[in-house]
């Protein structure tokens, strides 16, 4: 091959393996990143082909001043992941245009797995479980060609070899993978993602949740280890909220000092799972309501709800144990339960007198409790995604009064807001509820379209009791979830992935796919570690212990990868001919006759037969056949028959 | 002073090496006893961007970032592997250098064999401060690598050791055998600017004539040696498929001429060696008989490469009077 050849080759291969590495990061980047880096590429690539000269210096000065005001105007910073990444794009692009030396090309190489780690950060769903093996291939085989001295491989060798370098680092990173220490950040402070929250806020005003009610993106999966709890008992708790404004409901944070609640559980427990996307909140969520969870850093607070100490960023899983059945706060602070009855007095008049009114119609609690429920029931009431706007400052009479159509949101508010008229403490509870059973995977998928509103009213003798006056309006909406209740709601192409029964399957096969991905990959963490040497037979693991764990299974790969690699432990397989021709010489030698190493077999088979005329013919005869079998084209198979035969019967 | 501490360090692994090793003699195989490993500039900097990759990892808690970072770790460890097993298995059969001229570079030529089942990649040769020529080996192949070091002075230029190294592949490490063989150059004086050749010195037994007519006086032919000129092969007689002739000249007293030490003057030693070796290029190119005189020497008159060939060898080991080869 020629050296310019060769020097084309090596180009293709950084080429390559930058563009696969830059290749997921182009629908993030802006238009004209992707446009430079585009030209540049095929720029690049045919300036090697044909030995166009580079652009001189001052051209590339001026694509680099272009470019790196380019990403400040783009971006207003060349911090964070975001910006970081273009930056590093457009660099290498401005690299591919000065790049001679193969040090360089070994150089834009190392960056192209840098990007190749950019995209998992950005993105680590279960195709990249393909493109980070394939993608380093490639890369790998890229650095290969490029560090290669003198004449690049052929195509099929370098992939075959890198192929093969890479086999062999499977069993060692697999090691790593689950042995070393899972110690992480965040050490720096992480800028935030654009569109970071995601799921819930820590406010409701009615109808905010509506906006989630169209997204089937994943909240949460709970995998139990028994039965699932009933349709109607899935509520996910999260947010509570106990300050309302008159039109808005949001979170006051319960102080840290305040004791824990009294909590008595009883009946069924449910122990299960839950795999939570990181929403960038510290809400965690479970089954109303959890008794005991496993994970460090989660607490519950004065309202019942589960704290993270970090905001979730990452994929979190964790155990909890639940009870449907419970009694909660049987005595109630007084600060609380001024908390719990605060409304703006001069906002929504209406509602007010009117839950009065009821109330003392009802003449006590709980019947006043049924015939609110009742009046959603019975009077016009309609539950939609699509409620008409409310006023701001009165917007409870406006639903009460006017609209009658709303969303759970609305039910919640209207409800809590009676309660609290009438002298009941309550407040409103978000989360989620229901969950599609996924029945390849055996979970629960709750999405965020599940998302929910309702009320808690607090009872003398009774503690906190859940009310959903959803549940009045809309049974449907907690028996059957939201596509049961709403099929107008959906969009067609939603609708149509929810009904028709092979997509479903298809979308629950991915789903549960994603799921154990999520479980057993993305999920794993010091805590999984943890777990792992428990059932190794490790009684308390710390990380010490995983440091031992790590050392010696990696010097027992390393040891392995040592034998697989040695070439002495690989025999070569030796030619019968040879085989034949060594028991002849070993024979030989045994009598004083032993061959030198730099004597071929005629000048040997002379010297013996000077030294021993007796042996002329058998050794004439074997030395012959060895030489045609060895040195002449196209060896019978008689004469390799005949050697063995004259060599096996050969006594010296 | 950097430079003298790691002249010191490496002269002390070089002693360290031979004492451990002992002296060698080709033919040499290249087993795991005598093939060292150690990271390289680019090992460091893949080492450097690894740890930038765990962090990240480590910072974002990404799980697949982990995956990431531990493949390519693996990959480092398995590139350690390969690159010493790419070395281990090489025959290192022989080496040696064809004669050179002071001032050019003495080219050692080093002669590998695979003896394995595997293909060899990217097997250098290296001296101490120079680095050779690279090849590739296929199974059972065998290859010429070669080290080319600068000259300066006549005489022998002695490699007192060599090494075969490789950074095969990814260029991360770099495993090398030391190689303790001396091998030998033989380097001949540099020649004087063109200068005409003696003529008619008194002193000198014969006449020495320039170049004249009577020297090309065809008298027959004689069968080739070796070190004949190709220029006096009867190439019309190769063509009538005849035997492989050479033209013989009828070279009388005439025709022979003595290249004297004394000619060679006035000027020191090496002014003269080069003059003279300048003379004897300039007679065999012109065919001619020539003898060589120097203090102690006399090699009678003959024409041809291997003549040529003596009488420079006898310039470039001449003592010189603050005997050093280099």
């Amino acid at each position: 091959m020629t050296m310019r050849g060769s020097r084309e080759q090596r180009m293709n291969w950084t080429l390559l393996g930058i563009g696969l590495a830059l290749l997921p990061h182009l629908p993030r980047l802006p238009l004209w990143i992707g446009v430079f880096l585009v030209t540049v590429g095929l720029w690049r690539w045919q300036a090697e082909r044909h030995g166009w000269s580079l652009p001189p210096p001052m051209l590339r000065f001026l694509v680099a001043v272009t470019g790196f005001a380019g990403i400040v105007l783009t971006y207003r910073t060349i911090n964070g992941l975001t910006a970081g990444t273009a930056l590093l794009a457009i660099m290498m692009g401005m690299k591919l245009l000065e790049t001679r030396s193969q040090r360089d090309q070994v150089l834009l190489l190392f960056i192209a797995y840098f990007l190749v780690l950019a995209s998992l950060l950005f993105d680590q769903s279960p195709w990249t479980g393909v493109y980070l093996p394939v993608s380093v291939w490639i890369i790998t085989a890229g650095l290969l060609a490029v560090s290669k001295s003198g004449d690049a491989l052929p195509l099929k060798q370098n992939l075959r070899l890198s192929g093969r370098m890479l086999l062999h680092a499977l069993p060692l990173m697999l090691v790593m993978f689950l042995f070393f220490p899972r110690i992480s950040g965040p050490f720096w402070s992480m800028p935030a993602r654009a569109g970071a929250a995601t799921g819930l806020s820590d406010q409701m005003s009615p109808g905010e949740i509506s906006d989630l009610s169209l997204s089937a993106e994943i909240a949460f999966r709970a995998r139990f280890d028994g039965a699932l709890p009933e349709p109607r008992e899935r509520y996910w708790r999260g947010p509570v909220l106990s300050a309302f404004d008159g039109m808005r409901w949001s979170v006051i944070v319960p102080s840290a000092q305040a004791k824990p609640a009294l909590i008595d559980f009883r009946g069924e427990e449910y122990r299960y799972q839950v795999t939570l996307e990181p929403h960038q909140r510290n809400w965690i969520f479970a089954l109303d309501l959890p008794a005991s969870w496993d994970r460090r850093g989660i607490t519950m607070n004065r309202d019942l709800q589960l704290i993270s100490q970090r905001p979730v960023r990452r994929l979190t899983g964790y155990n909890v144990v639940s009870h449907t059945e419970f009694t909660a706060d049987l005595s109630l602070p007084q600060r609380l339960v001024t908390r719990n009855l605060g409304i703006p007095a001069n906002r929504n008049p209406k509602t007010q007198a009117l839950a009065r009114q009821m109330l003392a119609e009802a003449g006590h609690a709980e019947l006043f409790i049924s015939r609110v429920l009742q009046m959603f029931r019975e009077q016009e009431f309609f539950y939609t995604l699509q409620p008409p706007r409310t006023g701001y400052k009165n917007s409870v009479d406006d639903f009460l009064f006017t609209t009658r159509q709303g969303f759970c949101g609305h039910y919640a508010s209207a409800f809590t807001l009676m309660m609290r008229a009438a002298g009941i403490p309550a407040r409103v509870v978000t989360g989620y509820q229901g969950g599609e059973y996924n029945r390849l995977g055996d979970y629960l998928v709750v999405r965020q379209a599940d998302a929910h509103a309702w009320s808690e009213v607090w009872l003398p003798g009774r503690g906190w009791q859940r009310v959903d006056p959803t549940a009045a309006v809309a049974p449907d909406r907690i028996l059957r979830g939201l596509a049961g209740t709403l099929p107008d709601a959906m969009s067609a192409q939603a609708r149509f992935l929810r009904l028709h029964p092979a997509l479903i399957q298809m979308r629950q096969a991915w789903d549960a796919m994603q799921n154990a991905w999520n479980e057993w990959i993305l999920d794993y963490d010091l805590d999984r570690q943890r777990s792992l040497l428990e059932k190794l037979g490790f009684e308390k693991p710390d990380w010490k212990s995983l440091v031992a764990v790590l050392a010696v299974a990696l010097s027992l790969a390393l040891f392995f990868l040592g034998l697989a690699t040695a070439r002495g432990f690989r025999r070569r397989k030796m030619h019968p001919a040879d085989k034949s021709w060594r028991l002849f010489c070993r024979r030989l030698a045994g009598k004083g006759l032993a061959r030198k190493s730099a004597e071929g077999p005629l000048n040997f088979a002379r010297r013996v037969i000077d030294s021993r005329p007796d042996l002329a013919a058998a050794v004439g005869e074997i030395a012959d056949a060895y030489i045609a079998i060895r040195y002449y084209p196209n060896p019978r198979n008689e004469r390799l028959r005949l050697l063995k035969d004259r060599v096996a019967a050969f006594r010296p | 002073m950097a430079a003298g501490i790691a002249k010191f360090i490496k002269g002390r692994v070089s002693a360290w090496a031979l004492k451990r090793q002992g002296r060698d003699h080709l033919p040499i195989a290249l087993d795991k006893r005598r093939v060292y490993i150690l990271p390289g500039k680019m090992g460091f900097i893949f080492a450097a961007m690894l740890l930038a990759i765990l962090l990240a990892s480590m910072n974002y808690g990404n799980s697949m970032g982990f995956a990431l970072t531990f493949l390519l770790a693996s990959l480092g460890l398995v590139t350690m592997h390969h690159c010493h097993g790419n070395l281990t298995g090489t025959v290192v059969q022989a080496i040696g250098a064809q004669p050179v001229f002071a001032g050019e570079d003495a080219v050692f030529e080093i002669l590998l064999q695979n003896t394995e089942h595997s293909a060899k990649y990217d097997l250098r040769g290296e001296s101490s401060d120079y680095l050779g020529t690279s090849t590739d080996l296929a199974t059972d192949q065998s290859g010429t690598i070669r080290l080319s070091i600068p000259t300066s002075k006549r005489g022998h230029l002695r490699l007192q050791r060599f090494a075969v190294s490789t950074r095969f592949p990814l260029n991360l490490f770099r495993s090398w055998s030391w190689i303790h063989q001396p091998a030998d150059c033989l380097v001949f004086p540099r020649p004087a600017a063109a200068a005409p050749l003696p003529v008619r010195q008194s002193g000198s037994q014969y006449d020495a004539l320039a170049g004249g007519d009577g020297a090309d006086d065809f008298s027959g032919l004689r069968s080739f040696r070796p070190g004949d000129s190709p220029r006096h092969i009867a190439w019309k007689a190769l063509a009538r498929e005849q035997e492989l002739l050479v033209k013989q000249f009828s070279g009388g007293a005439a025709q022979q001429l003595w290249l004297d030490w004394d000619l060679a003057g006035p000027g020191d030693d090496e002014t003269r060696l080069s003059l003279l070796c300048r003379w004897i290029l300039a007679a065999n190119a012109a065919g001619k008989l020539f003898g060589l005189r120097l203090p102690g020497t006399e090699i009678p008159p003959a024409s041809g490469d291997e003549h040529q060939l003596i009488c420079l060898s006898a310039l470039a080991l001449y003592p010189s009077p603050s005997e050093g080869g280099s």
